[in-house]
């Protein structure tokens, strides 16, 4: 029996586990994202070096696919503070980076996927977004023209409305 | 220098990318409902593994099993994702055999 293949599908799967739970984990906690992005870079870059000078293929093979989830979990960090700023993953107000996404209207402190999928698009409630500041209350959430009505649909997509439906960002 | 294991490294990571594609596409055509077939596709793909003689071919295999293992989990979050509008929405999917048994089952996530 050869046991590399298990050995390595399964670090795969747990790698993409830790890095996909990590990633969250660490920029809900940075205040700033560059340090973990570096850490995660440099610890990527440091498991494929190993790995080329390894002598056995299998540890070898697993060295560097941790690291290349560790090189990719470092441009995720980037993205996910995208997430969090467009209310794709919930913001830790304890977070003083986050505060400030959630002080300009960005953001949400609810997680909106925890929720089972229903077979229908479903409309994100005022409910499950946070009090909007009060210079923006009234500005179109895409734009940010408070003018703005948007001509084709004729809905203008605001807080108060909440005409904040599925597929309108913020 | 091994460049063998770097080469298994590189094809992990075009397996990650290639994951996020496909449960994209599977969740829009199909629907998460089809998670237990990309489990157990995950988990055979593994078991074969172990009865492929070399170790590069049998690494590969078993990667592509992992991020099958990885993706089924990934299929009920990319549903919701779908219906918030995050993504494409279809309404009429393709479901999968069995699938009244299947919705009795709650679907794995990490």
């Amino acid at each position: 029996m050869q046991f590399s293949g298990m050995i390595l599908g399964l670090a795969m799967f747990v790698g993409i586990w830790v890095g996909h739970v990590g990633v969250r984990w660490l920029e809900a906690r940075s205040v700033h994202i560059g340090p973990p992005a570096l850490a995660l870079f440099v610890l990527g870059a440091g498991l494929n070096l190993a790995a080329l000078f390894g002598s056995n293929l299998t540890l070898a093979g697993l060295g560097s696919v941790l690291g290349f989830i560790a090189l990719y979990s470092a441009i995720e960090v980037g993205r996910q503070a995208w997430r969090v700023q467009h209310s794709h993953a919930p913001a830790n107000p304890r977070n003083p980076r986050h505060a400030a996404y959630l002080r300009a209207g960005k953001g949400t402190t609810v997680d909106l996927l925890k929720r089972d999928p229903l077979g229908v698009p479903q409309p994100i409630i005022a409910d499950e977004l946070p009090a909007p500041p009060q210079h923006i209350a009234s500005d179109c959430l895409i734009c940010g023209d408070p003018a703005c009505v948007l001509g084709q649909r004729g809905v203008r997509v605001t807080w108060q409305t909440a005409g904040y439906t599925a597929g309108v960002r913020s | 220098m091994n460049w063998a294991a770097i080469a298994i490294g590189l094809f992990a990571l075009g397996i990650i990318g290639f994951g996020f594609l496909w449960v994209i596409k599977l969740e829009y055509y199909g629907g998460y409902l089809w998670w237990p077939y990309a489990l157990a596709a995950g988990v055979g793909l593994l078991v074969s593994s172990l009865f492929v003689g070399d170790v590069g071919w049998s690494a590969l295999v078993g990667i592509f099993g992992g991020s099958l293992l990885w993706g089924a989990t990934e299929l009920k979050e990319q549903a919701v994702r779908a219906e918030l509008g995050w993504f494409k929405f279809r309404q009429h999917k393709r479901l999968p055999p069995f699938v009244k048994q299947i919705s009795r089952l709650k679907p794995p996530h990490l």
